[in-house]
């Protein structure tokens, strides 16, 4: 796709906008509190100062598959969601996905019924 | 958390803006998921588990992968294969020849200068000091054409047997096993029988970060049925042992001995098939298959678990129980291993004692019995193993030493007879001494990094840097290889070119190709094939495509061991993959090998239920193979032992996981995973610099202070380019299967 000056200079704008929004709107930073210099993982720190998170996390079917934190998050640099963006379930959640789209799901994310972390199927 | 209708919509906007500026990643999901993506069917890129994908392109990008729903991996992928998009677009790409300049630069060239250098450099050492001076090195990532391509090159083109390639490093006891136990290559199951075994015994495989798939399939089995019983063998405790009802953790190197112990046990205790003991098995002992049932039994009395609870460190309690769990009556057991048995100086004979296991038991050829090998990469099985890509093989389970298979090859590319060179080709470790030692002089390396990856790495790297020698090495990105070589030529990756990927389970599968490859950027198979003209054997290769050169391929698996003529390209296209034997166009493939009214290649009446039809007379081989030391013991000058292994977020020498965001700053330092008792000993706290050192060579690592080795053995991955395990690694390697010892070797540790 090519761009001319006064597109590129929108899109810029639609992007500040977007991430401005992106960040009032939520109660915590979309940003990683951290720089990740080291190149560690990321269960090295969250075990111990989020604990909660990876034990929900760690006792369900992606804790036990290794379905690890960058695979929802992204990484820590500018990619970084602390919101999930459910294209990124698509890798392996391809119909469920799709189906989002459904007008049963309005208003809906996989979150409103899958809780963050401990991602419980329906009806538990 | 709860995320709000409205945090979810704000998140995805800017995602979508951010992806709109050529920014990241995450959004070319995004993208994909706003319409008009085309999806093409194809295969992972990583590992061996061959996991189907669908590649969405948009405007001549790859922008997400998904799994294949139709295909073995359900529609799951582990966190590499989601990634996978990244792996094309990092600014490093290799895309124009490069040649290095007489001040040891490497400068930009033109493909006709690089060619054309490469070209003389080849002619001239074969003319000068004959054809086996020119070597190739191949890769289990290589399309099945590829490797085809190479090794119709070189032993028909230059004459020479010196092809080789980096299964030698992982699965080629693995091989050995196979042909000594039952006579060809290749397991006999496939992964539907996780869904049937009772048991798993997983032997020397971290499942859990090697093969996610497979290891996810195994969990849900066990989650499915609350009877199910999962053996972990292995020294080190890994994301595997979480699923271990049992895991025998013992002194490095003793597995033979736990094996044995295990035959003693299930024999004690009648948990033996006597009936297809006696109609099926023969018995072995060092090369002859000369001994029988009761010198077998004789000679396992010195395993008794007592007895090998003290070699092992393992209790004696654990032994029974894990042959017990094995061996049950009415249950199906299933075995699954990997670089743990194979990267050993005793590797094949660590297969074949696995591979006792099933034969006493009777445990195998049906419905989650199974002896079945991991194998590490996506084409180690379709294109090197069956397709003959290593030195002392020929396509299709010939071997380069015997003439009379060397005559059949000959005939089926037309050749005269007594063409195809007869002198015996170096495994890969003889090849890269050849190389440091001057006997061979020039080397091919295709998609392979042997500069990180070959075991007691500084040796080989002084070889393919020296003056005297002249490398050429083709491949995406720069490498710890590229920097030694000679010529760099820009390769097409993944998903820029198309091929067939044969996986673990022998199911062959066509990987598309989807978009264009980056500047000068070319296929492997096109480079091959223009040297191939060029140094004049342009007739033996009339090929202008991989498909071209398909139908021969089928030919030469052809009333072999490994027919696939079914197999046909269109069915490639259309299928999600076929496994084989599938010996006529139209036959569904085969999902257990030498069993009776299931394989096609055991005749309705052979009056057994299996036909072991690798060997003559259709019975498989119980070896009595002895515990045996690894090359090389802790001592008081070394006091440690060092095991290496893998970790989910990377693979192999990281030159594609590290290009993509999100593995760049997860798990990509190699740390040293050193037990408490072991740092308290050295006053080391974790993050701390720690030395290790070997006979060979030295280098700091950081601390990972963690319980998951015992005391007395630490852990390193193979993965990060700038901290090379291989720098201390040895290079012993066993002497059937030609296959390294990089599991094993001693080691002492100092603060830095
Ligand atoms: S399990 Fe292996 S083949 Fe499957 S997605 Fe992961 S890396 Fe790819």
């Amino acid at each position: 796709m090519k761009l001319n000056r006064l597109g590129f200079g929108m899109l810029l704008l639609v992007a500040a906008l977007a991430l401005g929004t992106a960040l009032a709107g939520s109660q915590e930073p979309a940003k990683h509190r951290f720089k990740m210099g080291k190149k560690k993982d990321c269960i090295a720190c969250h075990e111990k100062r989020t604990p909660k998170v990876f034990k929900e996390w760690f006792a369900c079917d992606h804790g036990l598959f290794n379905v690890k934190c960058a695979v929802c998050h992204g990484s820590v640099g500018d990619d970084f969601t602390l919101e999930p963006v459910i294209a990124r379930c698509t890798g392996c959640h391809a119909d469920q996905v799709a189906s989002m789209e459904l007008p049963t799901m309005k208003g809906k994310t996989c979150f409103t019924c899958h809780a963050a972390h401990a991602l419980s199927p329906h009806g538990m | 958390m709860s995320v709000s209708r409205r945090n979810f919509l704000f998140t995805t906007a800017a995602a979508s803006a951010l992806a709109a500026l050529g920014k990241p990643t995450l959004t070319l999901a995004e993208e994909a998921a706003k319409g008009g993506t085309k999806w093409t069917k194809g295969v992972c890129r990583y590992c061996g588990t061959g996991c189907g994908v669908y590649k969405g392109t948009r405007d001549g990008k790859l922008v997400m992968v998904k799994g294949d729903k139709h295909n073995h991996n359900a529609g799951f992928l582990c966190l590499k294969g989601f990634l996978l998009p990244q792996i094309l677009y990092d600014e490093s790409r290799l895309t124009k020849p490069q040649i290095r300049n007489k001040k040891g630069v490497l400068e930009d060239a033109s493909w006709d200068e690089a060619l054309k250098l490469i070209v003389s450099k080849f002619k001239g050492s074969v003319k000068e000091h004959g054809a086996d001076s020119v070597a190739f090195y191949g890769s289990g990532q290589a399309y099945t054409e590829e490797t085809f391509l190479s090794n119709k090159l070189f032993r028909a083109g230059f004459r020479t047997n010196n092809v080789e390639g980096n299964p030698r490093l992982c699965m080629a006891s693995a091989v050995g096993g196979y042909v000594t136990s039952f006579g060809k290559d290749e397991p006999m199951g496939n992964y539907e029988d996780i869904d049937h075994a009772d048991v798993f015994l997983l032997a020397g495989s971290n499942t859990a970060e090697a093969h996610p798939i497979l290891f996810q399939r195994i969990a849900r089995r066990k989650q499915a049925n609350d009877k199910v019983k999962v053996i972990v063998v292995d020294p080190r405790r890994t994301p595997t042992s979480r699923l271990a009802d049992l895991h025998l953790q013992f002194k490095p190197g003793t597995d033979l001995a736990l094996f044995n112990s295990m035959a003693h046990v299930l024999i004690k205790e009648g948990l033996i098939d006597t009936k297809f003991i006696k109609e099926n098995l023969n018995f072995g002992k060092v090369k002859k298959v000369d001994q029988t049932w009761e010198s077998y039994v004789a000679f396992l009395e010195d395993y008794s678990p007592e007895k090998v609870s003290k070699i092992t460190d393992c209790p004696a309690e654990q032994i029974v129980e894990a042959a017990r769990l094995f061996g049950a009556k009415g249950r199906a057991s299933m075995s699954m291993w990997c670089m743990g048995l194979n990267q050993r100086s005793r590797g094949v004979w660590a297969n074949n004692l696995c591979h006792n296991l099933h034969l006493i038991t009777g445990k195998i050829g049906t419905p989650g019995n199974t002896p079945f090998s991991l194998t590490g990469q996506p084409n180690a099985c379709g294109g090197v193993r069956d397709g003959g890509g290593l030195s002392h093989l020929l396509p299709y389970g010939r071997l380069a030493g015997k003439a009379p298979h060397r005559a059949i090859i000959e005939k089926l590319w037309d050749l005269e007879p007594g063409h195809l060179p007869s002198a015996p080709g170096k495994n890969a470790i003889d090849m890269f001494r050849g190389l440091d030692e001057g006997s061979i002089k020039c080397i091919y390396i295709m998609c392979t990094n042997p500069g990180q990856s070959l075991p007691n790495v500084t040796r080989y790297r002084n070889g393919m840097k020296s003056k005297d020698t002249f490398v050429v090495v083709a491949d995406i990105y720069p490498t710890r290889t590229t920097e030694l070589a000679d010529v760099v030529l820009p390769a097409a990756a993944w998903s820029e070119k198309e091929g067939v990927f044969g996986c673990s389970e022998r199911r062959y599968q066509l990987d598309e190709k989807v978009v264009e490859a980056p500047g000068e950027a070319r296929a492997d198979f096109q480079i091959l094939l223009e040297i191939g003209k060029r140094a004049g054997f342009g007739a033996m290769l009339p090929y202008k495509t991989p498909a071209d050169a398909w139908d021969e391929i089928r030919k030469l698996g052809k009333d072999t061991p490994y027919a696939f003529w079914g197999i046909t390209r269109e069915r490639l296209h259309k299928d999600h993959g076929v496994i084989w034997p599938c010996p006529e166009e139209g036959h569904p493939g085969t999902p257990r090998r030498y069993v009776k009214g299931v394989d096609p290649l055991v005749p309705a009446d052979w009056p057994r239920r299996m036909k072991f039809y690798g060997r003559s007379d259709g019975k498989a081989i119980v070896w009595l193979r002895p515990m045996a030391p690894p090359a090389e013991v802790p001592d008081k000058e070394y006091p440690y032992y060092l095991t290496t292994g893998r970790v989910i977020e990377q693979w192999h020498t990281g030159t594609m996981t590290q290009k993509c965001k999100e593995l760049k700053t997860a798990n990509a330092e190699t740390m040293l995973e050193l037990h408490p008792d072991d740092a308290a000993a050295l006053q080391v706290k974790a993050g701390n610099g720690v030395r290790v050192s070997s006979r060979r060579g030295s280098f700091v690592f950081r601390a990972n202070v963690t319980d998951t080795c015992p005391a007395g053995t630490v852990f390193l991955n193979m993965h990060d380019p700038e901290r090379m395990c291989n720098l201390v690694t040895i290079d012993a390697y066993d002497p059937g299967s030609k296959q390294p010892e990089f599991k094993i070797c001693a080691v002492k540790l100092e603060k830095a």
